[in-house]
């Protein structure tokens, strides 16, 4: 089946590594992703007022692109997710903002509506009937859900807010071993980090230190901006507290490439500050000596 | 400070009403949306003594809290409030309120420029979307 694919700002530029295993991974199980024509970014944050509909326009268009092309809308990044399926929420339910904003882009929004749908999903069901060639034996993962991907659940419909499973389910398909711990669903500060760094950090210490107490490795993310305050703030709480220990943070695909033997020229580690390979060396690809 | 029907129901509160189609009496203190917020140590008043304050027709004043700019909007207190409030969406009244006003929160040039460089995209346009309107 054919989907029509919605890379958003960052993966194609400042986060290779999730991109490229995005598209390895959708090759290697037969997932059909085709790049929207003429996508922008789905600008970031799903507007909260009742009087902005200008938040919504670059979300709109790419959903009635992708039902021009006649198929279900899919993104990986939890932001372009939120923002993209809220919209679709909205286009149900709120027939003002829908003819503003068919009148502005002078585009008619399809009845039926369109579907949106995370990637994570369509590896869950494509990997129910794979046997993973290089199982994650014994590597204990710390899903990190964050709160875009679930949050507010009857407009995401994505997972149960205060105890999601999906993510512990691929982690259990991949071999490898999830961990439960406290501060999975809790906010990482997000864009809140670029105003003031101390609450991003505070966050961070919780996150990070409540995985590590129970007993995560690795975590596993499917955010570029919980990826980076989990680095940014890991690194800098590193600094001025010795005692503090850091957890290399992987996108959920990396996991998956990994599990299903990719090649190493998928696995681009240059954008982790931590790096993640100590942690799962006993599955990464044998690198030719040239 | 002295209430009365008139400052309880301003203009203003009504306005903020109209802006996050919340309702601010909904709200009845019992201190979820705090309990819940991970930015609740950076803020004074906490979330919902910023709901208080609104009640009591006290916009002004909520608009010079930490917790507008705190505020992360992850929707743990909306996705808990017993009252169904959504506490993200008032937040978010607030900010553009006052980002309306022309003053904007953060401007990116005022960014270190070695963050601007560092920083994901999506970092970027979500703190230019929040802090400058």
């Amino acid at each position: 089946m054919k989907y029509s694919y919605f890379p958003g700002c960052t993966l194609p530029t400042q986060m290779k590594n999730f991109e490229l295993t995005v598209r390895w991974t959708a090759r290697r199980l037969g997932i059909e992703l085709e790049e929207l024509d003429s996508w922008q970014c789905c600008q970031a944050v799903f507007p909260l007022s009742t009087d902005s509909p200008m938040g919504l326009v670059a979300s709109f268009r790419a959903l009635i692109n992708a039902h021009q092309a006649g198929r279900a809308l899919v993104t990986c990044c939890s932001g372009c997710f939120h923002v993209i399926k809220r919209t679709a929420h909205l286009m149900a339910r709120d027939q003002e903002t829908r003819q503003k904003l068919e009148a502005f882009c002078e585009q008619e929004y399809p009845p039926e509506g369109v579907q949106v749908l995370h990637y994570l999903d369509l590896l869950l069901s494509s990997l129910e009937s794979v046997q993973p060639p290089v199982p994650l034996k014994d590597l204990r993962v710390g899903a990190y859900y964050g709160c875009l991907l679930l949050r507010p659940e009857d407009e995401l419909g994505f997972d149960d807010p205060e105890d999601p499973q999906k993510m512990e389910r691929l982690v259990r398909l991949l071999g490898a071993e999830p961990v439960l711990y406290a501060y999975r669903t809790e906010c990482c500060g997000s864009y809140s980090s670029l105003l003031d760094r101390a609450g991003a950090e505070a966050a961070v210490r919780a996150i990070v230190s409540s995985a590590r107490r129970a007993g995560a490795q690795v975590l596993v993310t499917s955010c570029p901006l919980c990826f980076w305050n989990l680095e940014e703030s890991s690194l800098a709480l590193a600094t001025r507290e010795p005692s503090f220990a850091p957890l290399p943070v992987l996108y959920f695909t990396q996991l998956v490439a990994l599990a299903l033997a990719a090649p190493d020229e998928c696995l681009d580690w240059s954008a982790h500050r931590i790096d993640p390979r100590p942690a799962v060396a006993a599955f990464l690809p044998e690198v030719k000596e040239a | 400070m002295l209430l009365s029907g008139e400052r309880v129901r301003s203009r203003l509160v009504t306005k903020v009403e109209e802006m996050s189609g919340q309702r601010v009496l909904g709200c009845y203190q019992c201190g979820k949306c705090t309990a819940g917020c991970p930015m609740a140590s950076f803020m004074d008043p906490v979330p919902h003594g910023v709901m208080r304050l609104l009640q009591l027709g006290q916009v002004s004043r909520a608009m010079r809290t930490a917790a507008v700019w705190m505020c992360a909007s992850c929707h743990s207190c909306a996705s808990r409030c017993p009252r169904g409030v959504d506490l993200a969406r008032v937040m978010e009244s607030l900010r553009l309120l006052i980002l309306r006003g022309g003053e904007p929160k953060v401007r990116p040039e005022g960014l270190p420029a070695e963050l601007l460089m560092r920083a994901p995209q999506q970092a970027l346009v979500s703190c230019a979307r929040k802090y400058q309107g």
